[in-house]
């Protein structure tokens, strides 16, 4: 027999370790939302993304605010280049892009904002009533989304802009009518593998009603998913927008969204470069920034990384 | 016949660094298997009884690594080998087979590509041979019409024909050793009982070492000669079949096997179960990880972490319950 | 008069083929089973993936409809009962699922998806409703301070315990436990069995037991249900049913288990079937077994044996017997 270090006699005396072991009630509690919250934190970029979304929201609600005129034209400093007086120089008219880029951004931004809002609305009343229901239902709904996403989508947008004419309400309308699909395909999917979830099984076993279902559980669990769709969503929806304006359908002057000042300013790309530049910087930025944030939402939110 | 040391592993100890904490999945662990033995290595989830195998070969996730110890086998450390000359190990002297057959093998080739490409990327042989030698594999693992089912995808394959495949895959180079993570938990059990028939019987006509990873003390009561049962990232005991089963020494050991219904017994028996639940790796207990489940847990158990105890030739426990100062309890 | 009686069970699933879903074939989930369940018992129900085990138990929540067949729960046939007709029903009827990750609502604290089931039925509210969810998490095994708790804090026995605190919270006599063990680890299956046999004692529960762990089974069931491809093929006391197995699929499903014992392990007689469990879609007529029979003969291709009393309370499926 080995030799073992010597140990106390009173040492050996049984107790439950249970008792004096910590216990676990000291633990904070943390919900599904602050669990993704610090997961989010850890992710960088994403967070980089988060505040410059912020900051430039916050620049186009105050900055059009404190300069609020952007329209009227004063031929005197028309074209001049960057500088102290004006940040981002002045375009053909004379007027600071500084101050128009922000105002445009309140159109871009809430054009994109709507739009996804729109989408969002729509996308989980089909899914969630394709997926919900499935069977014969889900069927023909789920048809009638293939043969809509089988004419690229550019081309309703084009017609309905040429159809209602250009303005802030029918923009918002056409990108709403055309970029539903994706959001109720996702929606219609999650609510199909979680309907057969056993805890949707036990919810319905205790005799919950559908609407209890859907409302309570169904749709509180594809709320991440969601949301990151709805994150991806909007960049589309400002390129789109951006689009649309370039090409005459968007925004009429002088009113500018984004897309429109960069549209104004190519014919004077060659002497003023600096005019197109800021718009197209804004709109790159900002698809960038709510890109990398969907991202960063995403996995924060997937599952599999959940530990 | 004289022992002959397969694979030795040496005061391994790995861990998985993720953002919050490192959690030590395998901590001081020590196991060894010799030519010809089967090996059962038992424990619940977390007991890092995978984790320790997939350190042997190199297949640890992104965020896993081996901290410290050696893993010898054939005269080399494994710990110590690149992905290059591991992989020429895996295959080829160390086969496996994992739990899931779905996952484990590619969806998108056939099952004879797949032996096949193993059979050229190990043993070099030209193209035809290996098919040649690929159906007879297929025969030896009890596939029906192996030369029609060569040409099949995985999809076409039940679950229990799929986990005859990885076997096949397994053991088309001979390998000195097989490892065997979970093999039947998701089969059913006449299927389990045809794989388990199938292993021992690969295992007497091809003299081949098996550590058999499972949860299932039934599974290891019929195919195992060495136990080594694991808790929370060490092993808890070890020794013959016959020593885990008849003599354990271990509260742990005990507790597992009173928590299992013999269905011979005619009498009901109640179960005792073991309290609580295990220990979060993350904060683990200063003292013995079993300690707070344990029913014969002492002062000594929550302040120090017992040493490993020879008990009797080839059959060791840590626990302070054997040290030679410690009250005599009956098991 | 038995608690609850299956008779001529059917379910059915089509199953859509063909480019426009027109031809319809059918997965005979449950094929014409029938067995009663009586008042205090644990009726034990075993057999191999696709063997129907799980849809029975679904059927008889009422969470799928049968194709044909009656339901017979304290009298009432409620095979058919619309939504709202079954909700009494649904207070007596629970169920206890297997999977202790996906049975819980990850975004509903513990305290929440226990009174989910007090809000349904109106049981009670305020801080009554809040006393009967902490009664309930005392007698499954929880602390109080659980209540505010989101499900991924839990271990998957605990997880457990808050399923049955669910399915316990509205008092029901019957209780379909569809394997709720087996996603559990060995040290921790044994204190979910021990907590549903005391709870049964103390509440006078009836329990439907669906497990594919025949030693569990064994261990916990008065009697014991062994299906095979939709049909139910043998039943008998659980005493009985190990000691004399009558059909050949449950000799080898018994020869099959294993033992947690070396000794006897090594003496135990295997009996290893060939072949696979076929397809459910469309079974040919004849006994579902024939496929893998030992005992195979003319006889079972074309005529489907009946189930019957072979011997005082054991029932039989086989044309031999």
């Amino acid at each position: 027999m080995p030799e073992y270090e010597r140990v106390n006699a009173d040492m050996f005396e049984r107790i439950d370790a249970a008792e004096i072991l910590p216990d676990e009630a000291a633990r904070p509690n943390v919900t599904y939302w602050q669990d993704t919250w610090r997961r989010l934190k850890g992710n960088k970029p994403a967070v980089a993304s988060l505040g410059a979304i912020t900051l430039i929201v916050a620049c186009t609600v105050f900055i059009p605010m404190i300069k609020p005129d952007y329209y009227t034209n004063h031929f005197e400093i028309s074209n001049r280049w960057p500088g102290a007086a004006y940040w981002f120089g002045t375009d053909n008219f004379g007027r600071d892009i500084f101050t128009r880029i922000w105002f445009g951004a309140r159109y871009s931004l809430i054009i994109a904002f709507a739009a996804s809002f729109l989408n969002l609305v729509i996308g989980i009343v089909y899914g969630g009533v394709s997926g919900f229901a499935g069977g014969k239902t889900d069927l023909l709904m789920m048809r009638i989304v293939d043969v809509i996403y089988s004419i690229p989508r550019t081309i309703y947008v084009i017609l309905f802009m040429v159809f209602l004419g250009p303005g802030l309400h029918s923009i918002i309308f056409a990108l709403a009518v055309a970029y539903w699909l994706p959001m109720a395909r996702l929606v219609r999917g999650e609510m199909l593998q979680l309907k057969e979830q056993e805890f949707i099984l036990a919810a319905r076993v205790l005799g919950a009603s559908s609407v209890r279902i859907l409302f309570r559980h169904l749709i509180p669990n594809c709320m991440g998913q969601i949301i990151v769709m709805m994150t991806l969503s909007i960049p589309d929806a400002i390129f789109t927008e951006a689009f649309l304006s370039f090409i005459g359908l968007g925004i009429p002057v002088p009113r500018a969204s984004w897309g429109t000042l960069a549209s104004e300013s190519i014919q004077y790309m060659r002497v003023a470069p600096y005019q197109l530049l800021f718009p197209s910087l804004a709109i790159c930025l900002t698809m960038l920034a709510f890109n990398v944030l969907g991202d960063g939402l995403r996995d924060a939110l997937d599952p599999k990384m959940r530990d | 016949m004289a022992k002959e040391r397969l694979l030795e592993i040496r005061n391994l100890r790995t861990s998985f660094f993720t953002h919050v904490g490192e959690v030590k999945a395998v901590d001081d662990v020590s196991i060894y298997i010799d030519r010809g033995e089967t090996l059962g290595i038992v424990g619940e989830s977390g007991s890092g009884k995978s984790v320790a195998m997939l350190s042997t070969m190199g297949l640890l996730s992104e965020n896993g690594r081996v901290v410290s110890g050696e893993i010898l086998f054939s005269g080399r450390n494994l710990a110590q080998l690149g992905e290059r000359e591991m992989e020429s190990v895996r295959g080829s002297e160390i086969g496996m087979i994992f739990q899931d057959p779905m996952t484990s093998l590619n969806p998108v080739f056939t099952i004879g590509g797949q032996i096949t490409e193993t059979l050229v990327k190990h043993r070099k042989l030209p193209k035809t041979e290996a098919k040649r030698r690929a159906l007879e594999i297929l025969a030896s693992v009890m596939i029906p019409s192996p030369d029609r089912r060569i040409n099949q995808y995985p999809h076409e394959f039940s679950g229990g024909m799929r986990q005859r495949v990885m076997i096949a895959i397994a053991i088309c180079c001979d390998p000195d050793l097989l490892i065997a993570d979970e093999p039947t938990t998701a089969l059913d059990v006449t299927i389990q009982a045809q794989i388990l028939e199938l292993m021992k019987e690969l295992k007497s006509r091809l003299g081949t070492s098996i550590i058999l990873i499972t949860h299932d003390l039934g599974v290891v009561a019929g195919m195992c000669d060495r136990v080594n049962v694991m808790y929370a990232g060490r092993i808890a005991e070890s020794g013959t079949v016959r020593d885990i089963f008849r003599r354990p020494r271990h509260p742990y050991t005990l507790g597992l096997l009173k928590s299992v219904p013999n269905p011979n017994r005619m009498q009901k028996e109640r179960l005792v179960p073991i309290k609580g639940h295990p220990p979060d790796l993350l904060k683990p207990p200063a003292g013995c990880a079993f300690a707070a489940r344990c029913t014969y847990a002492m002062k000594i158990c929550v302040n120090a972490r017992p040493p490993v105890f020879d008990v009797a030739e080839g059959h060791q426990s840590a626990c302070f319950l054997n040290h030679p100062d410690a009250p005599s309890v009956s098991m | 008069m038995p608690m609850l009686e299956i008779q001529r069970l059917k379910k059915y699933f089509p199953v859509h083929r063909g480019f426009f879903g027109g031809k319809v074939q059918y997965v005979k989930a449950v094929d014409d089973v029938s067995f009663a369940v009586e008042r205090g018992e644990t009726l034990g129900l075993v057999g191999e993936s696709g063997c129907g085990k799980t849809t029975v138990g679904r059927t008889i929540v009422r969470l799928y409809s049968p194709t044909e067949g009656r339901i017979i729960f304290n009298g009432t046939d409620i095979s058919s009962l619309p939504g709202r007709e079954m909700t009494p029903y649904r207070k007596e009827l629970q169920m206890i699922f297997q999977d202790p990750f996906s049975s819980l609502d990850s975004r509903m604290t513990v305290g929440d998806i226990v009174g989910e089931a007090i809000d349904i039925h109106g049981l009670a509210r305020g801080a009554e409703r809040t006393e009967r969810i902490l009664a309930m998490l005392n007698r499954v095994g929880l602390r109080k301070w659980h209540i505010n708790r989101y499900p991924h804090e839990f271990s998957g026995g605990q997880r457990q315990r808050i399923g049955i605190a669910r399915a316990l919270v509205v008092e029901p006599s019957f209780i379909v436990c569809d394997e709720p063990i087996s996603a559990l680890d060995v040290s921790i299956q044994a204190q979910v069995i021990n907590m549903l046999e005391e709870l049964q004692e103390k509440m006078g529960l009836t329990y439907l037991f669906i497990a594919h762990d025949l030693s569990m089974v064994k261990h916990i069931s008065t009697r014991i249900g062994v299906m095979y491809l939709g049909g139910l093929v043998e039943l008998a006391s659980s005493g009985e049913l190990y000691k004399n197995p009558l059909h050949p699929y449950t000799r080898s499903l018994l020869s099959a288990m294993p033992i947690p014992d070396p000794d006897e392990s090594a003496r135990s007689q295997r009996m290893i079937l060939k072949g696979e469990i076929p397809s459910p879609i469309d079974t040919p007529p004849g006994c579902k077994f024939k496929t893998r029979c030992p005992r195979v003969e003319a006889g079972c291709q074309d005529e489907y044996p009946e189930f019957r009393e072979a011997a005082p309370g054991h029932f039989v499926a086989c044309h031999f017997i």
